[in-house]
């Protein structure tokens, strides 16, 4: 998991620049260049923070290993080329598809952080409990395997195997009538958004200010419900019946 | 007269083809987890 984290975040940010530059270019071929542009302003971004971070050295030592172009440079390279093809190939709704990429780059970095730093902390922690309680003759944990080389091996395997079933769920999901309706990722719910956000008091924040500020907009740009209509309909008639009288009333 | 806008249906052959590589992904980690345990080579 620790190993698939930088590339799968890499793969996020790939698809949210892939997102903006459906959105933002009429053709294919302004689209390629402001997607190619951004990623290597993207890539620049990342070696001046390597450089600072590690020192020129040892970035240079990384970037000429033969195990980096393995490991990272030929998949990113891959599917930026993917990509490319996928704009050059593409017919339909721009907008529609910048929508889509957007969402999914959105789920991804999400169940990505989920995945790697928060839920891999609570699994632990329930492990050693067991183990614990194992060890220590609790009754209700003998149930339980034993928590050994080979329980750990499988436990991880299948813990990816959840984590690539989630990435297929969010990547599945932008092609159905419901995203096409709410126009929001799989994992943007309120009750998923609210998990995610166990144990962050920021990201709790910042999800309810955005949370807000959508809401907001959407308030702005939908038309007033009908009884609000009628309200005003009835306050200005009251207004216009009362100066009426006092007109009438003023003429006697 | 405006066309009647038509709402948009569930795209299953792009819901098959964007499912179908972390499927197989998370396939073969199921049946790598179900393997027995590496043995110890004897070279």
């Amino acid at each position: 998991m620790v190993a698939l984290a930088p590339l799968d975040f890499v793969r996020a940010l790939i698809l949210s620049l892939l997102g903006d530059a459906y959105k933002k270019n009429n053709s294919p071929q302004s689209a390629i260049k402001d997607f190619l542009a951004s990623v290597a302003i993207m890539a620049g971004v990342f070696l001046v923070l390597a450089v600072c971070k590690a020192g020129p050295r040892a970035t240079f030592e990384t970037l000429t290993h033969p195990m980096f172009y393995e490991v990272a440079a030929l998949p990113v390279l891959v599917m930026l080329l993917d990509c490319v093809l996928g704009i050059l190939t593409f017919r339909g709704d721009r907008m529609r598809q910048a929508e889509r990429l957007l969402a999914v780059s959105e789920d991804l970095a999400e169940w990505m952080m989920f995945s790697t730093f928060k839920m891999p902390i609570l699994l632990g922690a329930l492990i050693g409990l067991v183990a614990f309680g194992k060890q220590d003759g609790w009754d209700w944990v003998q149930g339980f395997p034993d928590v050994d080389g080979r329980f750990m091996r499988q436990f991880g395997l299948f813990y990816l195997a959840w984590y690539f079933c989630i990435k297929a769920l969010c990547a599945a999901y932008v092609h159905t009538a419901h995203f096409a309706q709410t126009g929001t990722g799989l994992l943007q719910a309120r009750w998923v958004q609210w998990i995610f956000a166990i144990g962050s008091k920021q990201e709790e924040k910042t999800t309810a200010s955005r949370r807000s500020v959508e809401q907001r907009s959407v308030d702005v740009s939908r038309p007033a419900p009908k009884s609000v209509l009628a309200f005003q309909e009835k306050v200005i008639r009251e207004a216009q019946a009362r100066r009426d009288a006092a007109t009438h009333d003023g003429s006697r | 007269m405006d066309a009647p806008v038509q709402a948009e249906g569930t795209n299953w052959l792009g819901v098959t083809l964007s499912a179908l590589m972390p499927l197989t992904i998370a396939a073969t980690f199921v049946t790598l987890a179900q393997q027995p345990d590496w043995e110890p080579s004897e070279v």
